[in-house]
């Protein structure tokens, strides 16, 4: 239970922006500077943020989807940006990706079974009737129809085009699934089904999630542990109960008391941050935090905390 | 084991032929009728040596410019060949040049979009600049060039049509498969492992095959005439062939004294082309509903 | 503050034309809106909350027409005004705020020569004051250094600023009634917190009505007064914010509040809707909600209910309410979770 499947460290990931023609220096946008977690086997650690903090980007580079610009990401010890080609395609098989528009990461001109069965034929796992067979038992998993092999994506509804990315997910058989929003495209009514459909098959088959959402309430129902992201760094991360019952850092506090709660009768102090998100091409020196921060104090603007585990596995990046 | 296979692979046969007239019944009426001009016209161009009543290329001095009559549908032109015949050869030389122009464009375009909007980088900025080039010159005084310098011939102008040609393609297809290229499917795939040829093949291919269908029916119409305008201008067929343009050309001297001989080629021209640009248009909008790209 | 309707609407009924046929997108709902209250309706996508502020406003795409009903604002009924009438009503009276404002702004005009237009149109000002109530008025949206942004294009605005702006532009000509169609969802939580935290201060001190439409049962909690929640083109259920969260008498309205994760993060089971939101051709013939409602007996799929009243001026569209309501609806299992 304890063994640590995927150890992050340090990843960075930088994109180059042209400025135009006549600017010679080129700028960096720092998606992700710096961060560094651990998933142990069979738990979910949800990853919050919002837009732009370099969630999606992270999803991206702990698969080495999109390279990462340094830093080590660690799968069963083994680090994957130090895999050969073929290496790494043996390594796809036990780390798979769910993602947030079921519309845009189907290919509408595949039909179900072929997109469910895409990873089987790729690795050569199956022969064509065992490989429709697994795939109709996937589907049936799934909650959708075997007969519904045969269909092209444009005929199912948005919550069960979500099934069918699910089924591809787990087609492979892997132990890591990274989950980028899997549901914040659903209507309420069927995103309550989807994640009951993701944490059954978690304690059927032992999966391991990494849970990236914007949504609190959510990431607070699935995940075991939960880390905060702002601009590009982990500012806050700690068991779920401890998180949510103990916030330590500003911006986690003003996180969650910012989510709408469904009870007309909770009355509370809402904290309200001042200001946008700074742009990542040029983050606030110091602590990244400190332009919206109700506790800024003279250290926060000149010098950047460090991520300090304060006891239990807490871990803080603030001075305070 | 293998017939089960067989009766599998029939069974899918079967359903992809469904769709296919499933496709055309939701073709609009316009359409449909450009699609039925289509094939009449390739009807009658492979029935053309069955079908005509004279020899489209024997001359009789006896029988110049008659008029439309029962035994010469459409006249006969200034050397006394019967024009219905001509007509139908015409079909043959017209369609067929034009397929192979395309079907040239569209393979050469095909490959070398894919390649640069797919891979990126230095090979992209090289087919760019290739194709820019290209696209400076005007294409139809391009073709004149090339026709003048190869000499005038059907298969000369068939070269200077593909080469000027296929640059458009490859860069729309070089844009269709830079915008695909970003969608997540492409992604979940190589989260499973897939290479890029397997992406290529099976996710990019399939999603411009239909938009690159449209554009080639759409553009068909318009090699058609081109074909025929340099045939016309003397740099393409050479009479005494049947083809459009030549007659055209030959019929222009005696327009006052016998107009059917530039009335029905063009009418033959007018069609087809329209026939193409109708059915274009159609096929545009049923292919995908959703747009792809 | 008095409590006499700003709104009321009338069994209200807004068809599309498609190539499939006629979508009922809004079938008969009726509901009003008190002077300085928040009403929120609350449903899914294809409920037709949206179809519902669009046909208030007259603002409907060419497919679409409304086909019955009476939507009377202080007395008159819009439906019978002209389109100058209405003109002068929209932006002046009632104005509307979108979900995404860069499309409803103009990409090539200036922010500042947007909102001075309202001005100079409604008040007759000119150029320069009308400048000058912009900047003031971007102000009390809480725009930062508003001088500068009177010269900015939309696209320079960040999406909540933008937001921001939107409202501005709506209060401009200080309406009466504003809607409001998802005005936070394409936003981040803590801009969202901005929003509705200044959303409700504008209207505090102006006694604005609203509209708030959204599909998010937590900004209804916090913002609404009163609460419609709307399923397949028709109202469900209404009751005062109180009422709803702490008895909802519908089956779906239960179901979607007890699919949201905050109220029992015990991580047993999530209670879910069964089935998918059908589609308009799909509906059921009786209850439009008969196909996935767990209490559904052979009269709610043969016959639909009327909307009936219930104590506390709650409104309910289903045979089975009262009954639910001696059992108890689904409830112990789940919400004693955490």
């Amino acid at each position: 239970m304890e063994m640590c499947l995927l150890e992050v460290e340090n990843l960075k990931k930088h994109f180059a922006v042209d400025k135009g023609l006549f600017s010679s220096s080129q700028q960096k946008v720092k998606a992700i500077d710096g961060i560094s977690f651990t998933l142990r086997q069979g738990e979910t650690l949800g990853l919050v943020g919002e837009s732009g903090c370099g969630k999606s980007t992270t999803a991206l580079t702990v698969l080495r989807l999109l390279e990462a610009t340094t830093g080590e990401v660690k799968f069963k010890g083994q680090d994957i940006y130090k895999l050969t080609k073929k290496e790494l395609k043996a390594l796809r098989k036990e780390m798979q990706i769910i993602f947030q528009d079921p519309d845009a990461s189907l290919n509408p001109r595949q039909t179900v079974g072929d997109i469910i069965g895409e990873g089987l034929k790729i690795h050569n796992l199956a022969s064509k009737e065992t490989r429709e067979a697994k795939v109709k038992e996937l589907l049936n998993r799934v909650g959708l129809k075997s007969e519904q092999f045969l269909n092209y994506p444009h005929e199912f509804s948005g919550g069960q085009r979500q099934r069918i990315g699910i089924a591809r997910a787990l087609a492979l058989e892997p132990e890591l699934i990274v989950c980028d929003e899997p549901v914040s495209s659903l209507d309420v009514s069927i995103q309550a089904q989807i994640i009951n459909l993701m944490l059954d098959l978690q304690k059927e088959f032992g999966l391991t999630y990494l849970f990236i959402a914007h949504n609190l309430n959510l990431v607070r129902y699935v995940s075991h542990r939960v880390a905060v992201m702002y601009l590009g760094k982990l500012v806050e991360l700690a068991a779920k109960e401890e998180i949510y019952n103990n916030p330590q850092h500003p911006y986690t506090r003003a996180l969650l008391s910012a989510i709408p709660i469904a009870d007309p009768t909770v009355d509370r102090e809402k904290i309200i941050l001042e200001g946008e998100l700074p742009s990542p091409i040029n983050p606030p020196l110091g602590c990244n935090f400190h332009t919206r921060c109700p506790e800024t104090r003279e250290i926060c603007r000149q010098e950047e905390p460090n991520f300090i585990n304060r006891g239990a596995e807490h871990w803080v990046a603030c001075h305070f | 084991m293998l017939r089960k296979g067989g009766i599998k692979i029939a069974v899918q046969k079967k359903q992809l032929k469904n769709k296919f007239f499933s496709y055309l019944s939701t073709i609009d009426k316009l359409s449909l009728i450009g699609l039925v001009i289509i094939l009449f016209f390739i009807i009658f161009g492979i029935l053309a040596p069955f079908l005509v009543p004279n020899d489209p290329i024997e001359i009789d001095l006896t029988q110049r410019f008659l008029a439309p009559n029962g035994e010469f549908l459409m006249g006969t032109d200034h050397l006394g060949r019967d024009v219905f015949s001509r007509l139908l050869y015409g079909i043959r030389t017209s369609l067929s040049t034009a397929f192979l122009v395309l079907i040239f464009s569209m393979v050469v375009s095909v490959i070398v979009g894919t390649t640069a909007g797919y891979f990126g980088g230095k090979i992209d900025q090289l087919v760019i600049g290739v194709i820019d080039t290209l696209l400076a010159f005007p294409g139809l005084v391009l073709a004149l060039v090339i026709a003048g310098l190869l000499g005038p011939s059907l298969i000369n102008l068939m070269i200077a049509l593909a080469v000027t040609h296929w640059v458009g393609y490859a860069r729309i297809i070089r844009g269709m498969v830079m915008s695909i290229k970003e969608q997540e499917y492409i992604l979940a795939a190589r989260a499973c492992g897939a290479g890029d040829l397997h992406i290529i093949l099976v996710h990019i291919l399939p999603n411009i095959i239909s938009p690159v269908l449209v554009l080639a029916t759409l553009d068909m119409g318009y090699i058609i005439l081109s074909i025929s305008g340099l045939s016309f201008l003397g740099l393409g067929a050479q009479p005494p062939t049947p083809e459009w343009g030549v007659m055209l050309n030959a019929g222009r001297p005696y327009m006052q004294l016998a107009p059917w001989l530039m009335f029905f080629p063009g009418m033959a021209i007018f069609l087809i082309v329209l026939a193409f640009n109708i059915l274009g248009d159609g096929l545009r909008d049923i292919f995908d509903p959703r747009d792809v790209a | 503050m008095s409590k006499t309707n700003i709104l009321e609407v009338n069994n209200l009924q807004t068809h599309f034309y498609t190539k499939e046929g006629i979508v009922k997108a809004v079938d008969g709902v009726s509901f009003e809106v008190k002077a300085g209250e928040t009403l929120g309706i609350v449903g899914e996508s294809g409920s037709g909350k949206s179809v519902t502020a669009t046909s208030i406003m007259q603002l409907l795409p060419a497919s679409a027409e409304i086909v019955a009903g009476e939507v009377d604002f202080k007395g008159s009924n819009l439906l019978s005004k002209s389109k100058a009438e209405l003109q002068k009503i929209r932006g002046n009276e009632i104005s509307m705020i979108f979900q995404e404002p860069m499309t409803a702004l103009n990409p090539v005009y200036k922010i500042g020569n947007q909102l001075a237009e309202v001005f100079q149109l409604h008040q007759q000002l000119n150029k320069k004051r009308a400048l000058k109530e912009a900047k003031d008025l971007l102000a009390k949206v809480g725009i930062p250094s508003p001088q500068e942004r009177l010269e900015e294009y939309p696209h320079q605005l960040s999406g909540g600023m933008r937001q921001r702006v939107m409202i501005a532009m709506a209060l401009a000509a200080e309406p009466q009634l504003i809607i409001a169609d998802e005005p936070t969802t394409a936003l981040d939580v803590t801009i969202q917190a901005q929003i509705l935290d200044l959303l409700q201060n504008l209207q505090s001190k102006f006694g604005l009505s609203l509209i708030f439409i959204t599909h998010d049962l937590g900004i209804i909690a916090e913002i609404a007064d009163r609460v419609i929640v709307m399923y397949a083109g028709q109202v469900m259920e209404s009751a005062a914010v109180e009422t709803l969260f702490e008895e909802a008498k519908h089956p779906y309205t239960q179901g979607l509040i007890d699919s949201i994760p905050s109220l029992n993060y015990s991580r047993e089971s999530l209670v879910s809707i069964k089935g998918v939101i059908p589609d308009f051709f799909e509906l059921p013939a009786g209850c439009k909600f008969s196909n996935r409602c767990d209490y559904a007996i052979k009269k709610c799929f043969q016959e639909e209910a009327k909307l009936e009243l219930a104590n506390k001026g709650q409104l309910l569209k289903c045979w089975r309410w009262r009954e639910l309501e001696r059992k108890g609806l689904g409830d112990g299992d789940v919400l004693t979770g955490s």
